[in-house]
């Protein structure tokens, strides 16, 4: 029974990373039609940011804040220069620009904080281990769902129930219409990847704990992130809410369930997913004709 | 004069939206149908649900007596069911003559080969040759159809359709956007092709419609109300009341 | 002609080390153009080309191994393991299109990774296949870098003029038709799914003679020739070289094989170069070098024509 509730626990963390990491996608995708396979860098780039200031002895608490400032000050310089000429480019010349990006980012990362795992010295409230009826879990792990999904509820809120949501999601719909009423729908937009690139840090920020920080880690995480977006069904916040949960137990059981070909297992249940609803869980409504 | 389509009791609802209720008419060999009503009224729906892109909820379509209810859209555009759409749909990198190859190649049952068939093929190529003559375009074919004006692309477009030899030709909307001359050109292209194909006409100009149809069905709201000639719809009150109205009492 | 020209003249004047890097770049450059054919002429951008021409390479060692070199029977296995794949991976992607298809590609082709990964006892694991026997044709055994780089060039030339035919014919003329405007495509009663089946294959098929000879290049067969990386490494070269032009496939290859190679013997930085490249690339070239090549000949013959 401990051994289980550990297991769905550890399921849920993993859910709570992808979930805000896909999110950070899925924005993007869902309100600016935008791919983005740089998102991998920023997480990278939010976990090294942890990495470096649990290890200066500031207050460790401001590692997710400055992480998430960080990558979004990235993220806005690079919404300037070139993402801004590619939103009404194909996805197509999207995903090889963004993809292209994140290889020169990933070199650069290699360059400035070395080719080594780097573990992250934990803060101290958040080391060691709580007792689940007698079974060990984490509470780093513990602290990650907690605060995953508080910041995917906060981000519902504000793109589902504030002004500011219904700007955003009324730029998309009909920007002419937006313009008219005296809003700068290009500066909505960039508002929005800015906020995506932060989301991007933060998360990067909280894996570290669990996921350490390495090379190679921006690409793992962005294609689980985007399988999550796209078993998701592109970009509607339900979906991916449902398809981080889905893929996160899937990655997570087939390991204690098949440890020698767990990813096989996965991957095809994620296949089969696709199949079966070609459109992810939670499609858009679209008309074809 | 035979039916080639019959479309009984077909229904078709988007969610709690009802795009079609009951509709009922049919099309005869040769003719000309014009179908007409406002925006919304279901007509694009119906041209879905007849070439096989949509399932009605209730209903069912027979095509030359047979019921294609089951068929899928590529089926029944190899027994001459043709459908062209509202916008223009060729394709931009490929130069006019490929354009209306790909047609005449499907046509001729060559459209997937890989090697030989050198006689269909070239039988083919001479058809695109003849559709490109007969229409009046003063171009070689050789040009790439993006550098083409919009009227001639339209133009085009439907002889892409024609390339298939169709029995019954579906037209949405083929008019919009032309000026009259072009629009009347576009339609003689249509009459001169072949005295059999019967022809369902989509248009929103009132004038092209009685002009070039034969019969006119008015569809409003989802429904069917009145199928006839042109001066049975123009005498029709429940017609005037609901589309023609302000045209009836100017 | 310039093409055959040039292979004969290498095959003359390079030394052992230059010859098995050029017909690398042939190999891998084949490759990448049968990705040409589903990316710049049918829209499918698959991440999971690496596990047709991974899957070939390791049919083909493992045959090798087991039955000898023959250079027919080797390209045969290699050709059926990659038209094989390819359906497999065809009859799933058939109805995506967009970031389904490159997902559903990524997941597929990382299923096959798993498995030659996980496949000890045949595939060698992690550590690959070492000391393979070379490849023979009839008498001769082609096991010094002449000959097998002649057999690249060949392979080259015959995928090239294969993929040209293919994309003149009336089919490769329908996967442009289902690139451009896939929904007329059906009202001209054509399948689509069909089109994107069999472009697979063809694509399969061309990856796999490919991949069947690349093993006996260095006598080595390592996981990574399947991993999707390398599938991500092709888009790349492809891009370089120029989507939708075939030939640019081979100087896609060249560039990114040249970068790996000489750069890195000089800085760790060489993903770096490749990167930049690959974005200027996008920003400047969207056609690539293939389409600037040809842009450049034109304004050049444009220039001459005025001066007569």
């Amino acid at each position: 029974m401990g051994y289980a509730i550990v297991q769905v626990l550890n399921a849920l963390s993993f859910s709570a990373l992808l979930l805000l990491t896909a999110l950070g996608l899925s924005v993007v995708l869902s309100l600016m039609n935008f791919i983005n396979l740089a998102h991998g860098s920023f997480y990278l780039l939010g976990s090294y940011i942890a990495v470096f200031w649990f290890a200066s002895g500031a207050p460790w608490w401001l590692a997710f804040p400055v992480a998430f400032l960080a990558t979004a000050l990235a993220g806005a310089l690079l919404e300037r220069f070139p993402f801004r000429g590619f939103y009404a480019r194909t996805h197509l010349m999207q995903v090889l620009l963004t993809y292209g990006l994140s290889v020169v980012f990933a070199d650069l990362m290699r360059w400035g904080f070395g080719a080594q795992i780097l573990s992250p010295e934990l803060p101290e409230p958040l080391q060691g281990v709580v007792f689940l009826l007698d079974m060990p879990f984490p509470v780093y792990r513990l602290f990650l769902i907690g605060v995953g999904f508080f910041l995917a509820g906060i981000l519902w809120v504000l793109l589902d129930r504030t002004l500011w949501g219904a700007v955003v999601r009324a730029s998309v719909a009909d920007r002419g219409m937006v313009e008219t009423l005296g809003i700068d729908t290009r500066r909505v937009l960039s508002a929005v990847l800015v906020l995506s690139a932060g989301l991007g840090g933060v998360s990067g920020a909280l894996g570290a704990g669990m996921l350490a920080a390495y090379p190679g880690l921006d690409e793992e995480v962005l294609i689980l992130a985007l399988v999550t977006v796209v078993v998701g069904g592109l970009g509607t916040f339900r979906g991916t809410v449902l398809s981080a949960l889905v893929v996160g137990f899937a990655l997570t059981f087939s390991k204690v369930w098949f440890p020698e070909f767990a990813n096989v297992v996965a991957f095809s249940a994620m296949a089969v997913l696709l199949l079966l609803r070609p459109a992810g869980l939670v499609a858009p409504r679209l008309r074809q004709v | 004069m035979s039916a080639v389509l019959e479309v009984s009791g077909v229904s078709k609802r988007f969610g709690a939206f009802r795009a079609l209720t009951d509709v009922t008419f049919d099309v005869r060999e040769g003719e000309t149908l014009g179908l007409i009503g406002p925006n919304g009224a279901g007509k694009t729906t119906l041209f879905n649900i007849i070439t096989g892109f949509l399932r009605p909820d209730a209903g069912g379509l027979h095509y030359g007596g047979e019921a294609i209810d089951h068929l899928s859209p590529e089926r029944r555009v190899s027994r001459g069911m043709v459908r062209t759409f509202q916008k223009s749909m060729v394709f931009p990198e490929l130069t006019v003559r490929e354009n209306i190859a790909m047609a005449a190649r499907q046509r001729a049952g060559v459209g997937l080969r890989w090697g030989g068939a050198q006689r269909r093929l070239g039988a083919a190529e001479a058809r695109v040759h003849q559709l490109i003559g007969d229409s009046g375009l003063r171009r070689s074919g050789g040009e790439r159809m993006s550098d083409l004006s919009y009227g001639e692309q339209r133009i085009v477009d439907l002889l892409i359709s024609l390339a298939l030899e169709p029995r019954l030709l579906l037209l949405d909307e083929p008019t919009a956007g032309l000026a009259q001359e072009e629009a009347e050109r576009l339609l003689q292209i249509v009459r001169h092709h072949d005295a059999r194909t019967s022809v369902v006409l989509i248009a929103h100009d009132i004038d092209i419609v009685f002009g070039a149809c034969d019969r006119i069905a008015v569809l409003n709201l989802g429904q069917v109300l009145c199928c006839g000639t042109p001066e049975v719809v123009r005498a029709d009150a429940s017609v005037r009341a609901a589309y023609l109205g302000a045209l009836a009492d100017s | 002609m310039v093409a055959v020209a040039g292979l004969s003249a290498a095959a003359l004047l390079a030394g052992e080390f230059h010859l098995r890097f050029l017909a690398e770049i042939l190999i891998i450059g084949t490759a990448v153009m049968s990705l040409d054919l589903l990316v710049g002429f049918g829209g499918l951008v698959s991440l999971g080309h690496a596990a047709l021409f991974g899957a070939a390479a390791y049919a083909a060692a493992v045959a090798a191994q087991h039955l000898g070199g023959n250079l027919l029977f080797i390209l045969g296995t290699g050709i059926a393991m990659g038209a094989a794949v390819a359906a497999l991976m065809g009859a799933v992607i058939v109805r995506t299109s967009s970031l389904f298809l490159l997902i559903l590609t990524l997941l597929l082709g990382q299923i096959v990774w798993e498995i030659v990964f996980h496949w000890r006892d045949v595939t060698g694991g992690a550590d690959g296949l070492r000391g393979l026997p070379p490849l023979s044709f009839g008498p001769w055994v082609l096991s010094s870098a002449r000959p097998l780089f002649l057999l690249a060039g060949l392979l080259a030339l015959a995928a090239l003029w294969l993929a040209h035919s293919f994309v003149d014919a009336p089919l490769g003329r329908a996967l442009i038709g289902s690139r451009e405007q896939p929904i007329r495509m059906s009202a001209l009663g054509y399948s689509i799914p069909r089109i994107r089946f069999l472009t697979m294959l063809v694509a399969g098929a061309i990856a796999g003679a490919a991949g069947a000879l690349y093993p006996f290049v260095n006598l080595y067969i390592g996981p990574q020739s399947v991993h999707w990386t390398l599938s991500a490494t092709m888009i790349i070269m492809l891009v370089i070289g120029g989507v939708g032009s075939l030939w640019g496939a081979f100087l896609g290859s060249a560039v990114y094989l040249a970068i790996q190679t000489y750069i890195s013997a000089y800085t760790d930085r060489w993903q770096l170069f490749v990167g930049l490249i690959f974005v200027l690339t996008v920003l400047l070239l969207p056609n690539g070098l293939a389409g600037g090549l040809r842009r450049l000949a034109s304004r050049m013959r444009r220039r001459r024509a005025q001066q007569a």
